[in-house]
């Protein structure tokens, strides 16, 4: 909020115009009928002033509403206030501390102004208003958000505007007194509200005083409203095309990471298939000092398949180039399947498996070398963040709803609430993960999300806290 | 778009400012002063004739402050005021200058 500074405060003699300072009461007996009459015109004269001022905040009101780049909102809110107040020139500026100066961003003048402008080039919309610390007429307003007035133009434009044309705008144009309003958004100066009247600033009417301090208020928060907005359409336009660049990168980094894995796959099947071949006697029996890194190295090269696998996957499914093959089929049997295939391995670990119990066939519509996948994944999940206890895969159809619900429960070290939002993201692992030495990319749960996904299905999991287990859900349509 | 004579725009000025706080009654008060022609009170067509022009807007100041007192006075001086700005000093009737 500013406040009028008067400079030169002569007072200017007016009547009073209060209801009954100074005068007969209109209750009192004595009161005549042209003291009723007088008194009425008073009070309706109050009423008048206030709602001229109140229309004129309900123009700026409405201009603010329809209207939010800063530019155009401060081309109407300009004219607006020029007409309405009668006034030579309103001008609406942007301040600049860097700049130092105030930038016009709307400026509204009498067709005498514009008639000048167009015959001397001087026009106030490109004329910004510099070196404004430099100057003791603008102190006021940045130090006590204080507006100032001056009959001086060159005092407000310097040098940008001419003797002769500032005499033009004096005789011709009347401009005689410029009253400058700081616009004050959280004790900042944000800019500058221009008024340029043809009176001295005495003659300036108390209403017309009232009305530009109240417009300058609204003019502040309207400003500041389209300047956010701006800020915000331009924000929002850099975050978009720096989305789509990052989904161009995110695409070519899919190709490449496609192209590198194919390329990768070759020999690792290669290496996989060799050590294997050499661990068998294929080559003879291999030496004892040599079975132990024959042996990392099948281990390791199997490991790598894995992830190479896990890469691929998640290349095809961001470029959309994950196949599916749909056919009915016994998820029981698949389950149960992947259970006796991973069942040596979870053994030799010290951990007890329990495959699913289905009284019938458990029949879906997928395809099933991608659910045997995820199923192997999550029991793969399972198993590595279990140290000791047990795994159990359970199947419970519901007719009703025609779903089926797959769980994988484990005793492991379970899983942390704030971590569960997480836990199916790309690269995602578990915190626990280091603390149990799990190695592995993080993309598994993701690929099984989007391959659940894929068929209408829904994954999650559970989790009563750390050291209590979790259980992974898989729910999909029965056939 | 020719010009309105800036007597006429005066006299319109005072009445419009005056309807705002009288109302309607602005207009025929106005309608008793001699020289003041009110030719469309809505679209704001008001002809100062017959003599002195100076005399005329003095009249119709005359006209409001006996029936409202000074107050009133004063609000046609204000009404006007950007427009009184403008004039010779010579031109501005009695009774709105300052």
């Amino acid at each position: 909020m500013f406040k009028f500074f008067h400079t030169n405060p002569k007072s200017v003699e007016r009547p009073n115009l209060g209801l009954v300072q100074g005068r007969k009461n209109v209750a009192t007996d004595e009161a005549s009928p042209k003291d009723i009459q007088e008194s009425l015109y008073r009070q309706n004269l109050e009423l008048a002033v206030k709602n001229k001022t109140l229309s004129l905040l309900a123009k700026l009101y409405e201009i603010s509403t329809e209207t939010l780049e800063p530019k155009e909102l401060a081309k109407r809110v300009v004219f607006a206030v020029r007409t309405i107040l009668n006034v030579r020139l309103v001008g609406l500026y942007l301040f600049s501390e860097a700049a130092d100066d105030f930038t016009p961003l709307g400026v509204s003048a009498t067709d005498t102004i514009e008639k000048i402008k167009a015959e001397t080039g001087c026009d106030f919309a490109a004329v910004p208003i510099s070196r404004v610390s430099q100057s003791k007429f603008w102190k006021p307003l940045f130090s006590n958000h204080k507006s100032n007035q001056t009959e001086s133009l060159l005092e407000i434009f310097g040098e940008k505007i001419s003797q002769a044309v500032v005499d033009r705008l004096r005789a011709e144009a009347h401009m005689k007194t410029v009253l400058c309003c700081p616009l004050v958004i959280d004790n900042k100066v944000i800019g500058l509200f221009l008024v340029a009247i043809n009176r001295a600033y005495e003659m300036f009417s108390e209403h017309e005083r009232n009305s530009v301090e109240a417009a300058v208020n609204v003019v502040a928060l309207t400003l500041d409203k389209a300047q956010l907005y701006q800020t915000l359409a331009i924000t929002n336009q850099k975050l978009g095309e720096a989305n789509e660049r990052l989904k161009e990168l995110d695409q070519l980094k899919s190709e490449f990471v496609s192209l590198a894995t194919h390329q990768i796959r070759g020999p690792l099947t290669a290496i996989k298939g060799f050590a294997s071949m050499m661990i068998e006697g294929d080559y003879g029996e291999v030496p004892k000092t040599l079975q132990e890194p024959v042996d990392t190295i099948y281990q390791s090269s199997q490991s790598l398949v894995v992830i190479v696998e896990d890469f691929l996957n998640v290349s095809r499914i961001e470029q959309g180039k994950m196949k599916y093959d749909f056919t009915d089929f016994d998820l029981c049997a698949l389950a149960n399947e992947v259970v006796n295939e991973d069942r040596v391995i979870i053994e030799k670990r010290g951990l007890n498996v329990s495959a699913a119990i289905c009284p019938s066939p458990v029949t879906v519509h997928g395809d099933r070398g991608k659910l045997k996948q995820v199923i192997g994944n999550l029991l793969d999940n399972s198993m590595k963040y279990t140290p000791k206890g047990s795994i159990m895969l359970s199947l419970v159809s519901n007719k009703a709803s025609k779903k089926v619900l797959l769980s994988i429960k484990d005793t492991g070290v379970g899983i942390r609430a704030e971590t569960i939002p997480h836990l199916f993201h790309k690269f995602s692992r578990a915190e626990d993960a280091s603390k149990v030495n799990i190695l592995g990319t993080g993309l598994g749960l993701y690929v099984a999300k989007e391959m659940i996904k894929a068929h209408g299905g829904r994954i999650w999991v559970e989790s009563p806290g750390e050291g209590k287990g979790a259980t992974f859900f898989v729910e999909l349509a029965l056939v | 778009m020719m010009a309105i004579p800036i007597f006429n725009q005066i006299a319109y000025r005072i009445i419009k400012e005056q309807a705002l706080i009288i109302g309607p009654l602005a207009w025929d008060e106005a309608r008793k002063v001699s020289g003041i022609q009110v030719v469309d009170s809505a679209k704001g067509q008001v002809d100062v004739q017959n003599g002195d022009p100076k005399l005329v807007v003095d009249k119709l100041v005359a006209q409001y402050e006996r029936l409202f007192g000074k107050a009133s006075h004063e609000v046609c001086r204000e009404a006007v005021a950007d427009l009184i700005a403008e004039l010779p000093p010579t031109d501005v009737p009695t009774s709105l200058q300052s």
